[in-house]
């Protein structure tokens, strides 16, 4: 049968444009917009604070002038009090922000689409083995003599990067032609877990004690490292990272209907898993080269929007970023706020700050959500 | 539309789990599959669905082999209702539904889509759950929704897998009649697995009668509910009776 004469027949009611029911929806989707400004304005807020602390207490809108001024380009005297005020600012807190505002965005994203691609309320940016892929690259960059506080940095990155992309490709390796069901992919990714923790561990136990602290500082996430040198990179993979999963938010909302309730919609979803597997893993392993394992922020920030707007990742991504920049900028001020030697792994503050939050979140709750 | 199976078999490894079903459907129509736990009726579904592929054989729809059909093509002609679907993040029931339109709808859902939701919803009764949670619904009020998103597709051929499974008496009569009725009205060939033979012989334009992976008796509920029929397919002993023109069954004591 052609469509022309297609069969179906609709209560003519269907279409009428006044249809209040219909204007009620779209009010909600209003809604889910006016959330995301409310986050959006509230990240802004929190990542300009996060700034000050580093000015000695310098106000927001002083930091503004620094930083125009420093854009229009004005010059000033060597180690005169504004040259020093322009160094912190545009050399210390600024690539430090956007790394902020990248990663927040980039590990929100990756939790958000691992949840929706595993099915899993218990999946994170992590789940399939990728942070330990990362650590296990770091430890061995460490162990080939790149070093953190020179010219090495670069090839820690890379090694990072390199090794967290493992665990994809031993998926898309050992699959060949299976149907790699999501239980599939997180038993593999744990088993590869065990694996790389295992070998990284007898890394740790063979270097010096320096080494090891490095190491470490990095299995917590931490942001003293960061200059403006990282930005570049991390930049490009968050970004077309973020991009191709956003794109293809409405077919990763299918999968909630379970592969088969998905396909029989005119959707791959093994196809569209490995896709959106590879952006998650761009994105984490750039993440994790540059600043360690980050944990918490995929986990708790897309189950926390979810509670409120609904689970449309159409919605749910960019909301998740920004609760995630918004996460980090806040436990990053505290860390600095606590230890001004910066001494406080940022990593730990999210768990600190966030786990108490997610909790009262769930036990607050009275219907079901997850 | 017409639905036709040729030959159609399918096996897993080392397990021949469909062998050589043949069948044509045409014109709108509720089909009832029957058979025993095991025999098949779920992967021949998927088969038609194409979320399998079959090993032999061919499943044409308006005499066209469904593998030459796109993926988006095929999601607007065949809908598809799971046994059992996951809810596994909060979603309210209008979007649940919405997520049926997904062949239909571009980036944004339009007004159209959400008219089409809704109308359903109150078609089926339970436009005033709209907002609530998927989640939460009770076993009959989820598998309306879950049947409701299979219909806004709009599909020509809908396939139903046990869509009276969990449901008490009343919504099993009250969601096979919806369906009969439904199917008649937008002139659907809906196609669903059954496990209550009264209920397929009462509202079932047609019943295919499954057993050993493909096809024992195939016609209208005099042709297929008889005591022959459900003796060797089933395995126990049974008595038939006229309930106003339909064969009615009435199980018995102990197996043949």
């Amino acid at each position: 049968m052609s469509s022309e004469e297609a069969p179906l027949q609709y209560d003519t009611e269907c279409f009428r444009e006044d249809d209040e029911r219909v204007d009620q929806y779209i009010r909600s989707t209003r809604s889910k917009l006016l959330f995301i400004l409310f986050l959006t304005i509230v990240c802004i807020i929190s990542s300009l604070y996060s700034m000050t602390i580093y000015g000695d207490g310098m106000s927001i809108p002083r930091l503004l002038e620094v930083i125009s001024a420093h854009i229009s380009g004005v010059e000033y005297p060597r180690l005169s009090a504004e040259w020093f005020e322009d160094i912190t600012v545009w050399d210390a807190a600024m690539p430090r922000l956007i790394f902020t505002v990248i990663a927040g965005i980039g590990l929100a994203v990756a939790g958000a689409s691992m949840q929706s691609c595993m099915n899993n309320p218990l999946a994170d940016p992590y789940t399939v083995g990728v942070s330990s892929g990362a650590c296990l690259g770091l430890s061995i960059a460490l162990l080939l003599g790149f070093s953190v506080n020179n010219n090495g940095l670069g090839g820690i990155i890379i090694f990072a990067f390199l090794f967290s992309l493992l665990p994809l490709l031993a998926i898309v390796l050992l699959s060949p032609k299976t149907r790699s069901s999501p239980a599939t992919l997180i038993l593999a990714g744990v088993a590869l877990s065990y694996l790389f923790n295992s070998m990284n561990t007898i890394i740790m136990v063979a270097v010096d004690a320096e080494t090891l602290e490095s190491i470490y500082s990095w299995q917590v996430g931490t942001l003293t490292q960061i200059r403006w040198d990282n930005i570049p990179f991390v930049l490009f993979a968050v970004g077309v990272g973020s991009a191709i999963i956003l794109s293809l938010s409405k077919r990763l909302n299918l999968l909630a209907l379970g592969d088969e309730g998905a396909s029989s919609l005119g959707i791959d979803p093994d196809n569209l898993r490995l896709i959106c597997l590879t952006a998650i893993a761009f994105i984490v392993g750039a993440v994790v080269g540059s600043a360690g394992v980050i944990g918490f922020i995929g986990l708790v920030t897309p189950h926390i929007v979810r509670s409120i707007i609904g689970s449309d990742n159409k919605y749910v991504l960019p909301a998740a970023s920004m609760l995630g920049i918004t996460l980090m900028a806040i436990a990053d001020t505290a860390c600095r706020y606590l230890d001004p030697y910066d001494n406080i792994p940022v990593g730990t503050a999210i768990s600190l700050i966030g786990a108490p939050i997610f909790l009262y979140l769930i036990m607050r709750r009275k219907s079901r959500v997850w | 539309m017409k639905l036709e199976s040729n030959g159609v078999a399918f096996s897993y490894p080392g397990r021949d789990v469909l062998k050589d079903v043949t069948f044509t459907f045409e014109g709108p129509q509720l089909v009832a599959i029957l058979g025993p736990n095991g025999v098949g009726k779920s992967t021949l579904i998927h088969c038609i669905d194409r979320i399998l592929r079959p090993t032999k054989g061919t499943v044409m729809i308006d005499d066209r082999d469904t593998m030459d059909m796109k993926m988006k093509e095929m999601a607007k002609t065949v809908g598809y209702v799971p046994y059992a679907s996951s809810d596994t993040f909060p979603m309210s029931v209008v979007d649940a539904v919405l997520l049926g339109r997904h062949p239909h709808s571009n980036w944004r859902s339009t007004r159209k889509d959400v008219a089409i939701v809704y109308d359903i919803l109150k078609r089926m009764g339970i436009d005033d759950l709209a907002k609530c949670q998927f989640n939460e619904l009770s076993a009959g009020q989820h598998q309306k929704a879950m049947l409701a998103r299979g219909l806004v597709q709009e599909p020509e051929i809908l396939l139903l897998d046990e869509p009276t499974a969990n449901l008490d008496v009343k919504h099993q009569l009250g969601v096979t009649k919806l369906l009969r009725d439904l199917t008649r009205e937008r002139k659907m060939l809906t196609v669903m697995i059954c496990h209550d033979l009264n209920i397929a012989s009462k509202y079932a334009d047609s019943i295919i009668m499954m057993k050993d992976g493909t096809i024992f008796a195939a016609g209208s509920a005099e042709d297929v509910i008889t005591r022959e029929n459900i003796e060797t397919v089933y395995d126990v002993k049974c008595r038939i009776i006229d309930d106003g023109g339909r064969p009615h069954v009435i199980l018995q004591d102990g197996t043949l």
